[in-house]
């Protein structure tokens, strides 16, 4: 007696069974077009998807691979960047909302953006030697100087221009967690004052 | 909602698209490689993506969605309206209406199986008409005639049952009902559940939609391969007895569309249903065959993509 298992098992090995009658050369074209279908309808769907997931990235302004973080202990989590001294600002100036982002590729790397009397004013971090683009779109400048912000550890100070017209300041420099940016639209002494701050703070 | 329940139900959306504009598409008409084709796009999302969680947890990691996903759902999150993200509001939206589709189909089909515990015993014996009916069809498709259950009622009743052995209910009003053509239409159609052992594929279905529960597509799908799992009986019965018209006014009759009123309800749904499955049967004319290689093809590029879809 065949088991109950077996029996009951029939039914499901039938319908996979290889039992399509194969198709002569009359009805070849026809059967072709499903397996053209196939290809199209299984491209289609990727594309789909991919359009898919780039859409509220596209709509929000945020690129693909680029996260908008909730909380400093968020992007340290992404990233592995020791963000602490930020939790409650930098020297006088405010987090804003939304504007944490960070990104794990091609280095884990984050951008915060903060608010002060003085002007608005972006921390760009990075654990390796460059700062992804994705978070620092690079604007034309047009003067670069290099400063000592300790002894020791110098830092590239270059004015550049907006879209809008607008001159911002980006000072840069490498240490031993990664590459360090600020970019402020405000006075060149208060940027020093703040790169100072964050640059002393450090263990 | 979990994330990995999200992926399901992602998953189970992106299979049933796919099978379902590619038997459009490809103008594959044959129930039988249809129902298979329902049957991938049920069983990638229930067996194929845990299997995916198993082998491949690295997937769910922010590198894999960043740069090698071509679609992960976290990358929604950037929309919320007041607090709530719209993803996850969506994901609970989509469990919801997966589990008011369970729960429609399931308590009828646990009420059915009750109700035929307490009348599946043979109350008179079957009609010469029946009883040769049931022979020819059986000798037809090969198989031994099963145990026919005759029921006394005046309404028409004609089901194939039983999970472990395959028999066939009837009614005495059966008869009185169809006429002669009509009702060896309805037992070869009767048959072919049997020969096919349709029942355990019900049930089979049955627990896979309560696995999924709260998987949309899955419910809808179950219902798309027990619609595919009928049409295949239909053509089995049609070619048994030479007419698709016979298989076709059988249906009518024992369904009631002639008599029946308000279209709008839900009952309405399902005599439209059976409409049209009467008329893709007579409207049946040259239907390709796909080659072999078509579905286990399919299979390959869905996994391929659903193991680049996440939650």
């Amino acid at each position: 007696m065949e088991p109950l298992l077996s029996q009951n098992l029939d039914p499901i090995r039938r319908v996979f069974a290889a039992g399509t009658p194969r198709p002569d050369s009359k009805e070849a074209s026809e059967a072709g077009r499903a397996g053209w279908a196939m290809l199209v309808v299984l491209a289609g769907m990727a594309i789909a998807l991919r359009a898919g997931d780039a859409i509220p990235g596209w709509i929000c302004g945020v690129p693909r691979g680029v996260h908008v973080c909730t909380s400093i202990d968020e992007a340290e989590a992404r990233t592995g960047l020791r963000l602490g001294k930020l939790r409650d600002g930098l020297a006088g100036y405010a987090l804003t909302s939304d504007g944490i982002r960070a990104t794990a590729s091609p280095v884990p790397a984050v951008v915060i953006a903060l608010r002060g009397g003085e002007g608005n004013l972006t921390f760009f971090s990075s654990r390796g030697a460059e700062i992804p683009t994705t978070l620092r779109s690079p604007l034309p400048s047009f003067h670069e100087i290099s400063i000592a912000l300790l002894p020791g550890l110098s830092a590239s100070l270059k004015a550049e221009r907006q879209s809008d017209g607008s001159v911002w300041q980006d000072l840069e420099w490498t240490d031993r967690a990664g590459r360090t940016a600020l970019r402020f639209n405000g006075r060149t002494v208060e940027l020093l004052r703040v790169a100072r701050q964050l640059v002393e703070d450090v263990p | 909602m979990g994330r990995r329940a999200a992926e399901t139900i992602l998953h189970g959306i992106v299979a049933a698209l796919v099978v379902m504009v590619l038997l459009r598409a490809g103008r594959i008409r044959a129930p039988e490689i249809r129902l298979r084709f329902w049957l991938l796009a049920m069983g990638l999302p229930l067996f194929g993506t845990p299997l995916l969680w198993l082998l491949a947890p690295w997937r769910l990691g922010d590198r894999f969605r960043d740069d090698w996903a071509l679609f992960s759902a976290s990358h929604l999150s950037l929309w919320a309206f007041h607090g709530v993200e719209m993803a996850r509001a969506m994901a609970w939206l989509l469990a919801s209406a997966g589990a008011a589709l369970f729960l429609r189909d399931v308590i009828p089909f646990v009420l059915d199986f009750a109700r035929a515990r307490t009348t599946d015993q043979a109350a008179a014996t079957p009609s010469p008409a029946l009883a040769s009916a049931a022979q020819r069809a059986a000798a037809a498709l090969g198989i031994a005639v099963p145990r026919l259950v005759i029921l006394t009622s005046r309404h028409p009743i004609l089901i194939c049952r039983g999970l472990r052995r395959p028999f066939i209910v009837a009614s005495t009003g059966l008869c009185a009902t169809l006429a002669p053509d009509e009702l060896e239409a309805a037992v070869a159609h009767e048959m072919a559940h049997a020969k096919h052992r349709d029942p355990v594929l019900g049930w089979g279905l049955m627990l896979m939609r309560g696995l999924c529960f709260f998987n949309p597509a899955v419910q809808l799908v179950a219902r798309a391969a027990v619609a595919e799992i009928e049409a295949r009986a239909d053509h089995s019965a049609a070619r048994i007895v030479g007419s698709t018209e016979a298989v076709a006014r059988s249906l009518r009759k024992l369904s009631g569309i002639d008599n029946a009123r308000a279209p709008r309800t839900w009952h309405g749904f399902r005599l439209a249903a059976i409409e049209g499955r009467c008329q893709a049967l007579l409207e049946e004319g040259h239907a390709a065959v796909p080659s072999p290689w078509i579905l286990p093809t399919t299979a390959i590029g869905l996994g391929v993509i659903l193991f680049l879809t996440l939650a």
